[in-house]
């Protein structure tokens, strides 16, 4: 076995007598070739193991197309980062306005006192500490756009999804506002970190909160909410749910939003919901839409924690 | 700025954003003008039904505000029968906002981020709007 060979150490384990292992072997002509290694003890009726029988099977093939397939939902997914920020474009300038337009001032008002005939030491001191405090939230700003919509190989780590749902409620801030809606969210203190790609996790919460912005276009403002809570489920699954209080969707579209290309908006590819549920399901979870049981609809998604499930791909 | 009409008008700032309040109140008290600042429209519109505006006053306005926004608090101030020469500030200015606020009578239409020298003109005009007859 080539040494930096993958290999799955859980089946290694010989569970029920049975072993099925991944791995690299270099061929002669130096050439790595995936291996799949299936086997089991077979046993006399005392279980005393007598033989082993098994297979092996070259499946360089099928990885190489599984990782191919991988690398194209990871393009598509970034391409759509990419759209969803056109889309917030204007309300991200503004949010990025506020902070520069307060550090013009402060920097203004800063010549000014240093201008006067006597020295406010204090004042200055105060004021330079609010120029800071603003330029920093300009960064933070540019921070998590940049890391938004920048291209990198999938990184799966144990992240606090409450700690994700909050940095996402700041980064659709600007929607929110612009649309009068009010977000709340309510969080499960007791969720446990899970195994994901922080980003794609946040590309399927904004996707989710900018669409039950939309959904709610002709819901009178004070009737405007978006709740995105977080409850940890006891088959080691964490449940993630954006709920709005829109008209809600036709009887046949809880399945039809997830297809490719389909969309009721004017604006975007119709693919956001298709590209978050492929994200969800490389995760091992689930997402789906429901109706409320008042107004609106609700989409729901899974991810599996802990050691049994949700392992990095 | 500082002569007498000036130090005496009060300067209304009405933004959700605090740090845009903070700034700008500093900046008018600096030109020795009397600064107050409220978050919300609904906040400024209670403020001048039940006490009145003092003359002369100006208002600086953001345009996106939650529920009000600032061109619907010039509409409403309008209807009320209350007049005060309104700069609005935006922070994504378009043709039709700009277009729009003049139609309500604004004295001027800010994109932000502006020049501190640009609010200190555009004070100058407002302040002078409202004391030409």
């Amino acid at each position: 076995m080539e040494p930096n060979g993958k290999t799955n150490s859980k089946t290694l384990e010989l569970q029920d007598s049975r072993y099925d292992v991944e791995f690299r072997m270099q061929t002669k002509c130096g050439e790595y070739r995936w291996v799949q290694s299936r086997g089991e003890a077979l046993r006399d009726e005392n279980g005393k193991p007598y033989r082993m029988a098994g297979s092996i099977r070259d499946i360089t093939e099928r990885r190489r197309a599984e990782e191919e397939l991988r690398q194209l939902q990871e393009k598509l997914a970034h391409v759509a980062r990419l759209s969803t920020m056109g889309e917030m474009a204007t309300g991200i300038a503004h949010e990025i306005n506020q902070p520069l337009t307060a550090v013009a001032t402060y920097s203004h008002i800063l010549k000014h006192m240093l201008d006067a005939p006597t020295t406010d030491k204090q004042g200055i001191q105060k004021t330079l500490d609010k120029l800071e405090a603003q330029t920093l939230r300009a960064g933070d700003i540019v921070w998590r756009l940049r890391n938004f919509v920048k291209k990198s190989p999938s990184n799966r780590e144990p992240t606090d999804l409450n700690a994700l749902v909050k940095d996402v409620a700041r980064f659709v801030d600007p929607d929110i506002r612009q649309a009068d809606v009010s977000l709340q969210l309510s969080l499960d203190d007791t969720c446990p970190n899970a195994n994901v790609d922080t980003i794609q996790i946040q590309q399927v919460l904004v996707n989710l909160v900018r669409n039950a912005i939309d959904a709610m276009d002709e819901t009178p403002i004070d009737q405007r909410s978006v709740t995105v809570a977080t409850q940890i489920r006891e088959d080691n699954i964490v449940d993630v749910s954006v709920c709005d209080a829109g008209t809600g969707l036709r009887e046949d579209a809880f399945e039809l939003v997830f297809d490719a290309f389909y969309s009721t908006k004017q604006q975007g590819m119709g693919m956001g919901l298709a590209i978050s549920r492929s994200i969800i399901e490389d995760h091992g979870g689930r997402l789906w839409a429901e109706s409320n049981h008042t107004v609106g609809t609700t989409f729901r998604f899974t991810i599996p924690h802990g050691d049994s499930h949700g392992g990095p791909k | 700025m500082g002569d007498q009409n000036e130090r005496a008008c009060t300067v209304f700032i009405v933004d959700d954003e605090p740090a845009i309040t903070d700034a700008l109140s500093t900046f008018a008290s600096m030109l020795d003008l009397t600064a107050r600042s409220f978050s919300s429209a609904a906040e400024f519109l209670q403020f001048a039904e039940s006490e009145g505006l003092p003359d002369p006053a100006c208002l600086i306005v953001d345009v996106r505000m939650p529920k009000i926004n600032g061109l619907e608090l010039i509409e409403r101030l309008t209807t009320l029968g209350i007049d005060i020469p309104a700069i609005v500030m935006t922070g994504h200015g378009d043709e039709s906002l700009k277009q729009r606020a003049e139609e309500l009578g604004a004295v001027a239409f800010l994109e932000k981020p502006f020049r501190p020298d640009e609010f200190k003109e555009i004070m100058r005009l407002a302040v002078g709007t409202e004391n030409d007859p």
